[in-house]
């Protein structure tokens, strides 16, 4: 499996949920329904290139108990999010 | 704590609207909200087997459409078929209102599977009665 570093940490990556090219709230949506599918702790890598994802994915990590662990943009102007799965649904 | 469920009364005919609505239903349903939608005169026609797949646009302009049907196209936008499927998928409950069916000379067996129940406004209030509601 991928693994990536994150805040000096060295984190496995069990899925990657592609939503670039979706709008609101679509990316969101994939991602909660992707998440459903991990087990506890296990981290989702999110890519999104709608800018709503900024705010969206901390308001809704925050309402659901999951826990964003990043988000940045890269060069190709994409925003690679990690999310760690802390509650189910 | 429970989450406020949110109920969304559909009537308008067009695309963009029903769509909007759809876009409210997933973010509500993807932060772990109930949402019941209660379909009702020209939302109807694309909850009947056959119409889901259409594109109905709300007075806009030609270039408009063209925009929204490129979008369509790319999947950059979905269909409404695609979004009752995908929000069923979600636990989304369907009902389709009687008043309107009667108006609008449908039967209960020409609507789509995912319609869960028929039922009158009085049902669909009780149903909802501590849910945030929505006219769209």
């Amino acid at each position: 499996m991928k693994k990536v570093v994150v805040d000096d940490i060295e984190v496995t990556v069990s899925t990657t949920v592609d939503a670039v090219g979706l709008f609101c709230p679509m990316p969101v949506v994939r991602l909660k329904l992707e998440l459903e599918k991990l087990k506890l702790n296990e981290v989702a890598e999110f890519l999104a290139d709608d800018s709503g994802v900024l705010e969206d994915l901390p308001a809704w990590c925050d309402e659901t108990g999951n826990k964003l662990l990043s988000i940045e943009k890269n060069k190709d102007n994409v925003f690679v999010a990690y999310v760690e799965k802390l509650k189910d649904n | 704590m429970e989450k406020k469920g949110l109920g969304i009364i559909f009537h308008s005919g067009y695309y963009d609207r029903i769509y909007h609505g759809f876009s409210i239903t997933l973010a509500a349903s993807a932060l772990g909200r109930e949402v019941k939608l209660f379909v009702t005169y020209w939302t109807l026609e694309y909850f009947k087997k056959g119409e889901s797949g259409a594109i109905k646009l709300d007075g806009e302009s030609e270039a408009y459409k063209d925009l929204i049907k490129k979008n369509i196209e790319k999947g950059h936008l979905q269909k409404i078929s695609e979004l009752i499927t995908q929000a069923k998928s979600m636990g989304v409950k369907i009902y389709a209102c009687t008043n309107s069916m009667g108006i609008l000379n449908i039967a209960r067996d020409e609507l789509i599977p995912e319609v869960d129940k028929s039922m009158g406004l009085t049902t669909f209030l009780v149903e909802t009665k501590d849910s945030q509601l929505l006219f769209i």
